[in-house]
């Protein structure tokens, strides 16, 4: 099964070009759910060797040239990490595309066809093993959200757009440079082998430039603070599709090359600006939780506790033990799932009512019930109840912090609280109380359809599967991070 | 004395075809002279220009394994010669693809344009062939003339004749520092052939005598490179002659000039001269930066596309520059692969702003493309893949240019400049992209006629949008086919 990775890019981009093409709404809706779903049922062959995954190999490999002159080779392959951020990423995208099958008329092809487009760079991304390879897909992504955001979001949507590409563009231009500095140091662009030679041949000057490089490029993507401004305008503005991949899989793109490029090649860079990532870290999850108890907007309060958040991964891999990382990659896949689902349940009621402010909600329990109680379900998931998916991940990596520094894990849990607290009060909001407003009374505000529970129930499975059997993934992920960190 | 006529086919091809189109013109007007229809035949002029082109093109593959100089030393067949007439090919046959409907619009003598055109091309290959001072000149001032007269082909338009003339007037003062600069540097040397000059300039460059004439003489050179070049501060003529001139000829202009100049300069700067490089580094990198960023910051304030892909080829022209600065033959490689790809999706985007320029026949403002992503699907999809490139996002042909030229740069040690370039191309990012949100993202006003792009055209559009695609997919295949490995 040496194909089975090239497969996996393949797949949605020959979907992507076939929805395009294809001349009916209702054939393209069967065939981009079809392709999402077949991607999916092929990602599961990824853990056919588990053996090998549980010794932290990597397996699949495939490799050709492609400019051989210049050193660049199609190299694909996946360890421990990299399998459960493709799953990730191949599991949210049917729950995209059901979304827009149900709501989206406008354009349909061409949306679908960039959704497609979307999940073959990010798969790429989490596959690449050589560095150009995985520059091309992680600038690709932005070409698709692009159209996604700046066709079929809100008002504000050509501004959110172009200031989402312009950040992420500005901030991966250094990377480039560094990326051949890289090549001119080592002769290579094969990501593991640049990991076996780079930290013993690179200066400390290189060392740092090219980490400052690197990590301005993933903080951006992350969004780390002070970069993250970016974000809460391109999740308000994006449409539901947009946002459930945005906050789903694409901000893991950042923490990943974090994970899988800066760490390992600049290693003494990493360790003297290990401080300064904690403390970044350590100001998002508090300042995005405290703007997030403050939103008017459901969306945005959402959109903000994705800072807080990707706070906590951050930390964890900036607390760089064993722990503490393989923590930080469940809770990449955590948030992913989690959030997702968020943004999808906040979706489902923009569709009914076409408005997200809170002030036009309340006593939704009423009129709503099942709508109710899977938001609930997935508010606690992601603020970390015990047996859900949350708490595994954000408790590993407090535990590997505390052992570094307990004061760090004192403030981050701070967040914990935070979270519970304005995630709670937006679920108070949304659902108890009397009802205020005619449209949301019982009878008038329709509850989820079947086709709605489709999407969201495989979530709310996996916020148990992992919260209650967490091995699943940490002994896949555990013996990767132990032979990526140095 | 060695003619090997052979190794000049492609050229011979050329300014044969040239005068061969010039004269069926002229009988086809013989044929026509009673009659109003002055359009009648021109599809045939097209044709036979398509053909001359293409075979051209053949000759040049034919011939590739030819090298040495010839002609008394005064040209040189080798890798980049070749490199340049098949970039020169590529545009000329791109350009002529715009097709006679257009050129119908702005001249009644489609003849003396397709000829014109020929001429013109055969100057730039000859540019990167000639190996003396002399041939150069003549190579020169050869598409020089060609291009001043199709500038002004719009007889009736204002600014196509204000472009002409700007175009000659700093065309010839360029020429004169061009010819001071030979004049002192043959006067140093005593000869004008580049492969007998290397005695003498390995004398000054130590110190001897004449070391001040001949500097001064590099010095003059390298301005009326930076006229050509349009490099800043040089470039004041650049956005006028681009607006005024028709646009066809703009497309021709913007890649062809440059293709034919950084040929010379390479064998001239790199080849010849190599003794004391290093001391035109400096300026070098100066001049790139400068012309990349004055480039992109006035590209960002236009509103007229053609302006816009005006200053935006200051900019280009800026990142060719800066990758040839290390002076290896990787440096020379890299800056043929990106002239190749700059070949594609510039005169593709040019292409698109003629099918809208059809419709509303004044210059295209950025605001007329609005709400064509939904009308015109294809058109602004093959524009936004077009803008895409130009910007360097991978994995479009624009991407492998800039990488090439990084790549170059960051051997040569400079990584300093590698950032600027890198940053510059970021910036520029945002005027590319700001016209995808015009086409894409605002609403289409409801006074606008269709495109009305002919099938050339669109043959023209699609052969650009595939090479586009398949230079950022297949590089290794491309760079294959420009380099010539042994030469």
């Amino acid at each position: 099964m040496d194909f089975l990775l090239p497969l996996l890019l393949l797949m949605p981009l020959a979907g992507a070009v076939v929805v395009a093409l294809l001349g009916s709404d209702g054939s393209r809706k069967a065939l981009a759910m079809l392709a999402s779903l077949a991607t999916f049922a092929a990602s599961l062959g990824l853990l056919q060797d588990g053996s090998a995954l549980t010794a932290g190999e990597a397996v699949l490999a495939f490799q050709r040239p492609w400019f051989p002159e210049i050193g660049l080779s199609l190299h694909l392959a996946a360890d421990g990490i990299s399998v459960w951020l493709v799953l990730l990423t191949t599991f949210i995208m049917p729950i995209a595309i059901g979304f827009s099958n149900r709501f989206v008329s406008d354009r349909l092809g061409q949306h679908l066809a960039l959704l497609l487009l979307m999940e073959t760079a990010m798969v790429g991304v989490f596959l690449a093993q050589d560095l150009v390879l995985f520059y091309t897909f992680f600038e690709f992504t932005l070409i698709p959200m692009y159209f996604l955001i700046g066709q079929w979001g809100s008002e504000n949507r050509v501004y959110a757009a172009l200031k989402f590409v312009m950040y992420t563009l500005l901030g991966s231009a250094l990377m480039l440079v560094a990326i051949v500095a890289i090549f001119v140091q080592t002769g290579t662009f094969s990501i593991p082998e640049i990991a076996a030679t780079l930290p013993a041949t690179a200066g400390s000057t290189f060392q740092v430039l090219g980490f400052l490089a690197f990590a301005l490029a993933f903080a951006v993507k992350i969004p780390l603070f002070p970069f993250h401004t970016w974000l809460p305008d391109a999740h308000v503005q994006a449409p539901t599709a947009g946002s459930i991949i945005l906050a789903g899989v694409l901000l893991k793109m950042g923490t990943y090359g974090l994970l899988r490029l800066a760490m390992p090649f600049f290693p003494e860079a990493f360790a003297s600006y290990a401080p300064l990532l904690i403390m970044l870290s350590l100001i998002g999850i508090v300042y995005g939780a405290l703007v997030a108890l403050k939103q008017q907007d459901v969306k945005s309060l959402v959109a903000y506790s994705s800072v807080s958040h990707m706070g906590f991964i951050v930390l964890g891999l900036a607390v760089a033990n064993t722990q503490a990382v393989s923590g930080a990659v469940l809770q990449m896949v955590n948030h992913g799932l989690s959030t997702g689902a968020l943004f999808l349940m906040v979706g489902l009621l923009y569709e009914r009512r076409h408005t997200r402010l809170f002030s036009d909600f309340g006593g939704l329990w009423k009129s709503v019930p099942v709508y109710c109680g899977l938001l609930l379900i997935t508010a606690l998931s992601s603020v970390g109840l015990p047996s859900l998916n949350g708490f595994v991940g954000e408790f590993t990596i407090l535990l590997g912090t505390w052992q570094v520094s307990p004061a760090a894990a004192a403030v981050a849990s701070t967040g914990v609280i935070l979270a519970a607290w304005y995630l709670l009060t937006a679920f108070r909001k949304l659902a108890q109380g009397e009802i205020r407003h005619q449209e949301n009374e019982v009878g008038v505000l329709p509850d989820l359809q079947r086709s709605e529970l489709m999407m969201i129930v495989p979530l709310v499975i996996m916020f148990f599967v992992i919260g209650l059997y967490p091995n699943l993934l940490l002994d896949h992920i555990v013996p990767a991070v132990e032979i990526l960190l140095p | 004395m060695n003619l090997n006529y052979s190794a000049i086919l492609p050229e011979m091809v050329m300014a044969g075809g040239a005068i061969v189109v010039l004269m069926v013109d002229a009988l086809r007007r013989i044929e026509n002279h009673r009659g109003d229809a002055a359009n009648r035949g021109s599809g045939l002029l097209l044709a036979l220009s398509l053909i001359v082109a293409a075979g051209a093109a053949v000759a040049a593959f034919a011939v590739r394994g030819e090298s040495g100089l010839m002609f008394q030393d005064s040209a040189r067949s080798d890798a980049l010669s070749f490199g340049i007439r098949l970039i020169v090919l590529a545009t000329t046959i791109l350009v002529l693809l715009v097709g006679s409907r257009y050129v119908s619009t702005f001249t009644r003598y489609p003849g003396e344009y397709y000829s014109l055109l020929l001429l013109s091309a055969t100057g730039m290959m000859a540019m990167g062939i000639a190996s003396d001072l002399m041939v150069l000149f003549i190579a020169l001032e050869t598409f020089s003339l060609s291009l001043i007269l199709l500038a002004g082909m719009y007889r009736h338009n204002r600014s196509s004749t204000e472009a002409s003339l700007k175009y000659f007037l700093l065309g010839a003062f360029a020429s004169g520092f061009f010819v001071y600069g030979s004049a002192l540097i043959y006067g140093v040397t005593g000869t004008v052939s580049f492969a007998g000059m290397g005695p003498a300039l390995q004398a000054a460059a130590d110190g001897g005598p004449g070391a001040v004439l001949l500097w001064a003489g590099i010095a003059l050179l390298l301005v009326g490179f930076g006229f050509k070049l349009s490099l800043v501060p040089f470039h004041m003529w650049t956005p006028d002659v681009y607006q005024g001139a028709p646009t066809s000829v703009t497309a021709f202009m913007s890649v062809g000039t440059k293709t034919a100049m950084f040929g010379a300069l390479v064998r001239i700067f790199l080849m010849t001269f190599p003794y004391g490089f290093e001391n035109w580094t400096g300026p070098l990198i100066v001049l790139a930066v400068l012309t990349m960023t004055v480039g992109n910051v006035t590209a960002l304030c236009q509103t007229s596309i053609k302006r816009m892909l005006g200053y935006s080829g200051i900019a280009h022209a800026g990142y060719v520059l800066a990758g040839l600065v290390p002076g290896t033959e990787t440096a020379v490689n890299s800056a043929l692969f990106y002239l190749f790809a700059y070949a594609f999706m510039n005169i593709g985007a040019f292409i698109i702003v003629m099918a809208i320029e059809h419709s509303v026949e004044t210059d295209v403002e950025r605001s007329q493309l609005r709400g064509t992503g939904a009308a015109m699907p294809i058109l602004a999809g093959f524009m936004a893949l077009f803008l895409f490139s130009l910007s360097g996002i991978p994995p479009l042909a624009g991407f492998f240019g800039k990488f090439l030229i990084f790549r170059s740069i960051l051997d040569g040690g400079l990584a300093w400049l590698a950032a600027v370039v890198v940053v510059n191309s970021a910036v520029s990012a945002y005027y590319y992209l700001r016209i995808v949100v015009t086409m894409y993202f605002q609403q289409r006003p409801q006074e606008v006629h269709a495109p009305q792009s002919s099938p050339a055209m669109q043959v023209g559009m699609v052969l650009a949008g595939v090479m586009v695609l398949a230079i950022g997919v297949f590089p290794a295949f491309f760079m294959g086919l420009l380099t010539v490995p042994g030469l």
